[in-house]
């Protein structure tokens, strides 16, 4: 089968804004009342005009600048013509970089593993509304629609077609949204914040535009689908033709908009209401010298400063926020490694695993070194810890309290662990005869003394117990031959 | 003077599909003889010898034109005055598809 | 003796402060008027009369008190109907905006209701200030005062009528390509088309955003001085808006004029001017002369290229300025058809008169695919083209000066059938909006009852000039 070629536009939020690109809207419209985030600019009321909100082109200059792409000495804004219910101009204020016009910045590229990712430029635009239907798009009989979003600060960034399989795009879109979070200007975890459309071409195909990708996560999904769509039809002798498909994240299937070609006339010219923006050397260095450590410096970081493992630092580098809180860890308890694997392993899993996100969670630095060093100071023990750590995420509280309220301490007391081995012998007598030859056997033994305490039978003590245990039953059997 | 440029009534049909206003037959007709009027004069300015010279965007020479980002308190009360038809809290727009 | 509604701004200022008039009197008696004539003018869409009456007393009261009161203060002014008034229906002569009041104020507004003035209405025009005879008004024509069959002007005819016949003591209206002169010379009133950028445009429906001005309309040049002292200056809400020094326009008048020097492009003394229309404003160029002015006839040669590049930058920017008419978020609202594409269509079929469906199909064509660079980039390339020629004159002369407009008032329905000969009529008014410049018209006589004005453009920023130039003719036309 022939080569792919992907290529991706992504939009992509400036979260971190106070107010939207052209109005002084507020920008934490999420989960806010439909329609309660706007003003009289967002809405295109007639006669109302947009002002450049000045942080966003710094922000977006930031960005341009860790992906290594040059900046323009001077950017025009244009109108996007196309009309679409999401829009309340019916015109998007964009950039445009024909017909005279200059986006933000052209070039760069972002490193993946074995590869650069080119980028071919980067634009400031206003995001549209948002559109929910009554029911399923299909049946809804009219859509309703809530500006809350509308004007919101979006930069798009499209790269080269240099991806290669649905799996770079995902990695691709995974280092990106790593480099936004560490510029903190992105927050990909905010619903939404983060979307692409997708092209991709096959040998001896045209090349199939996806919109509508909602989030990365979607997009291997998508282009998977029509990786496989489009090899179904080349194998047919069917070439794919030009179009332009949406994907549709409930059915999991690309659709075709049956766009005629000609209809995507957008009638790109500058924006009358607004003036060049000049983007001097000096106002460039201003922005460079805020620029924060970046994925691969902070990955080589962790692994020079903390010893981890390049797989650990991998992950930690990708969810920069688990990162932060690493190094928040480490620095109140030293035990980096102990601390990464936990965070890595079985905290990352565990959200995962219960569909919680990072920043949702209820948990400090604080309640992580506490565990640790429960562990560490015999009073849990590891498999306890895990127990007390998905109980810390849910409910916040600190590990000594889910330890006294559960009794989850560690039973250091000889006596007992004395009566529960006996109880054990009792009941398996043929695994105590096994266990005199078998090592795994006597594992076996260990392992049901442990279970009748839950897990908190002080590991050592039992061991010795039990194999102070045989020994005494092996001398016992001696004397009877 | 030569017409270089005429508009059919295909191209003023697609002209009003991309501008969203429906056109009577009528009307087609009308402005089809009309804007081709309108256009030819508008040839006059082939002759116009510009080829070096920037377009003027922006008649008054300004640039950098910025707010601080300080965001204000919303007002959708504004916003939502003359909304024709409203569901809930939405703005109710015809169906999509 | 003149009637209490037939008094200039500054004489109404002047007398309220002194306490000579009651502001309620004299608004009254503007009201009174409206209802006299404005049946036959149609000059208003929308009177504002018990919110202009409660103002009115508040002015007294503040009088009676020995309060400040604004250099406007009790002056009833007519708002073009394309300019934002908080709780005031503003329609835009169209179907489309036939139901819209806006819930904020254009920045103008602020400003002279800060300084006291009173708004009376708002003023018939061209459907989105598309035409320039106030015949394309969704609610009919507005009527030229001195001949009742003809045309007002416009597209701000109803604020150059108003004024004219005294229904308003002063007013705004907007220029694109004329729209605030066109009128003022038909009607026989003084128009003034600002440097681009120095009064905000913010709270203007837009039509053509890079080349229009809100523009003031007024019977003398004191009135022009005061009403823009008020208006012009820096708005952080418009970025196109300027930040300079606040000039006194009022320092102008009555400064004389010896050594003026007047440049006369012949391009806008073209063919088809008429003949008493030239005779008029060559009298007026010889009276300047007689005041001290000396005047030179010279060509710039870009002018032809002006109309064309004019309605092709004008009607471009108007497609897109108009495509959130859509019946979504405001405004006319047909019954729902199929999807919300035939949805749209039908609500701006509906909406949208004749003319403006003409200039958005144009302005859609100009900016389409493989016709951008012929049309859209070389209007704007002609553009630069015109202001060279311009700033070149400008290096030699103070002010130049023209007729305002080719032709006398026409007949009500005599340019309907024909758009281009409607086009035709802003040849001399268009290049001023393209170099974005001040341009004025002042009247300089009439022939037959029907007013002649005569125009006299200056450099950006220059509006003294205007003045200065303006009120000494004025002052000599009316000895
Ligand atoms: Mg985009
Ligand atoms: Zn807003």
């Amino acid at each position: 089968m022939g080569n792919i070629k992907i290529g991706l536009e992504v939009h992509s939020q400036l979260t971190n804004l106070n107010s939207k690109l052209f109005c002084s809207c507020p920008t934490d419209y999420r989960g806010k009342e439909a329609n309660s985030y706007i003003c009289t600019v967002c809405m295109g009321i007639p006669g109302t005009l947009p002002v450049l909100n000045k942080k966003a082109v710094e922000d977006a200059i930031l960005i341009a600048l860790s992906l290594n792409s040059k900046i323009s000495d001077k950017m025009y804004f244009f109108r996007k013509n196309y009309f679409y219910p999401d829009m309340p101009k019916n015109f998007q204020i964009s950039q445009y970089d024909k017909a005279g016009g200059i986006t933000l910045a052209t070039g760069g590229y972002v490193s993946i593993p074995n590869k650069k990712v080119r980028i071919r430029r980067i634009q400031i635009e206003e995001d549209p509304a948002r559109i929910t239907y009554e029911g399923t798009i299909y049946k809804s009989k009219s859509s309703l629609v809530d500006y809350n979003r509308a004007g919101i600060a979006l930069l798009e960034i499209v790269t080269e077609p240099d991806m290669e399989s649905p799996k770079e795009a995902r990695i691709f879109l995974q280092k990106l949204s790593s480099i936004l979070e560490h510029l903190d200007v992105c927050h990909s975890y905010l619903e939404g914040s983060m979307r692409c459309d997708a092209n991709i071409s096959m040998e001896g195909g045209k090349r199939v535009e996806i919109k509508n990708i909602s989030s990365f996560k979607e997009v291997e999904r998508a282009l998977n689908f029509e990786m496989t769509r489009q090899r179904n039809l080349l194998i047919k002798g069917i070439s794919t033709k030009m179009e332009t498909r949406h994907w549709d994240e409930i059915r999991r299937v690309t659709i075709s908009l049956r766009i005629k070609e000609e209809e995507e006339e957008y009638r790109y010219f500058p924006e009358p209401d607004l003036v060049p923006t000049i983007i001097t050397k000096e106002w460039v260095e201003t922005i460079k010298d805020k620029m924060p450590e970046l994925p691969d410096a902070h990955k080589e970081r962790l692994i020079k400063k903390y010893e981890l493992s390049p797989q650990n630092a991998d992950v930690l580098v990708n969810y920069k926020l688990l990162g932060d809180f690493f190094e928040k860890c480490a620095e109140i308890y030293y035990k980096p490694g102990a601390i990464s694997n936990w965070l890595v392993g079985d905290l990352l899993g565990y959200l995962h695993e219960k569909g919680i996100q990072l920043q949702e969670m209820k948990i400090s630095p604080v309640h992580i070194t506490k565990m640790l060093k429960m562990v560490d100071n015999g009073i849990i023990s590891g498999k306890i810890a895990k127990t007390v750590l998905e109980e810390m995420i849910i409910s916040g509280k600190m590990p000594e309290i889910i330890v006294k309220e559960k009794g989850l301490i560690r039973i250091h007391s000889d006596e007992l662990i004395e009566q529960l081995t006996n109880k054990v012998f009792e009941e398996n007598k043929e695994a105590v005869n096994d266990a005199l030859e078998d090592e795994k056997a006597m594992h076996y033994l260990i392992g049901q003394v442990m279970k009748l305490t839950k897990g908190r039978a002080d590991p050592e003590l039992t061991n010795k117990v039990v194999r102070d245990k045989l020994i005494e039953h092996k001398k016992l059997l001696e004397k009877k031959n | 003077m030569k017409i270089e440029k005429s508009l059919s009534k295909m191209e003023i049909k697609h002209l009003s599909w991309l501008a969203k206003i429906e056109l009577t037959k009528k009307e087609e007709d009308l402005f089809s003889n009309q804007l081709n009027d309108i256009l030819s004069y508008f040839q006059k300015i082939d002759e116009a010898n510009v080829e070096d010279l920037p377009p003027t965007y922006h008649v008054i020479d300004i640039s950098n034109v910025l707010r601080s980002d300080k965001s204000r308190p919303p007002n959708p009360e504004q916003a939502l005055k003359n909304v024709p038809k409203l569901k809930g809290r939405y703005v109710k727009a015809p169906r999509i598809v | 003796m003149k009637k209490i509604f037939e008094y200039s701004a500054f004489q109404i200022v002047e007398k309220i402060r002194n306490g000579e008039l009651s502001s309620l009197e004299y608004i009254n008696a503007l009201f009174d008027r409206i209802k006299e004539v404005d049946s036959k003018i149609h000059a208003y869409l929308t009177v504002a009369k018990d919110m202009a009456l409660d103002e009115a007393k508040e002015i007294d009261e503040k009088a009676n008190k020995g309060e400040h009161l604004g250099s406007l203060c009790g002056v009833g002014m007519a708002i073009k109907d394309n300019i934002c008034t908080e709780s005031i229906r503003t329609t835009c002569s169209s179907k489309s905006l036939s139901n819209f009041t806006p819930s904020y104020d254009a920045t103008v507004i602020e400003r002279i209701r800060k300084e006291d003035a009173i708004i009376l209405g708002k003023t018939n025009m061209d459907e989105f200030a598309m035409g320039s005879s106030t015949e394309y008004s969704f609610f009919g024509p507005t009527i030229n005062p001195y001949n009742d069959e003809r045309v007002a002007g416009g597209s701000s005819g109803g604020s150059a009528a108003a004024v004219a016949i005294s229904e308003a003591t002063a007013s705004l209206g907007s220029d694109t390509g004329g729209s605030v002169r066109c009128p003022a010379s038909f009607c026989g009133v003084i128009g003034l088309k600002p440097t681009y950028g120095l009064v905000s445009r913010y709270g203007l429906i837009a039509y053509a955003n890079s080349l229009e001005q809100i523009s003031p309309i007024v019977k003398d040049v004191r009135d022009l001085a005061i009403l823009l002292n008020c208006i012009a200056g820096h708005d952080e809400r418009d970025s196109t808006s300027l930040k300079v020094v606040k000039d006194d326009y009022t320092r102008f008048i009555g400064n004389d004029i010896k050594g003026l020097k007047i440049g006369v492009p012949k391009e806008l003394f073209g063919h088809g001017t008429n003949k008493h229309v030239l005779k008029r404003v060559w009298d007026a160029i010889h009276v300047l002369e007689d005041l001290g002015a000396s005047y030179t006839e010279i060509s710039l040669d870009s002018l032809e290229y002006a109309l064309a590049s004019y309605y092709i930058i004008a009607n471009s920017e108007a497609s897109s300025n108009l495509a959130r008419y859509d019946g979504l978020r405001y405004g006319f609202r047909s019954d729902e058809v199929n999807d919300w594409s035939d949805t749209f269509s039908k609500n701006r079929r509906e909406g949208f008169g004749q003319e403006v469906k003409r200039r958005i199909i144009l302005g859609t064509f100009a900016l389409s695919a493989g016709y951008y660079n012929k049309y859209y980039l070389k209007a704007q390339k002609v553009r630069t083209l015109i202001k060279k020629d311009f700033d070149k004159a400008f290096k030699k002369f103070d002010i130049l000066a023209s007729p305002t407009m080719p032709i006398l008032p026409f007949k009500l329905g005599e340019k309907l059938k024909n758009p281009l000969e409607m086009y035709m009529c802003d040849l001399d008014t268009v290049p001023a909006n393209l170099i974005g410049a001040p341009a004025i018209s002042v009247p300089c006589g009439s022939y037959d009852g029907l007013p002649i004005g005569i125009q006299f453009i200056a450099q950006p920023f220059k509006e003294g000039s205007l003045i200065q130039v303006s009120y000494k003719l004025e002052e000599s036309l009316q000895d």
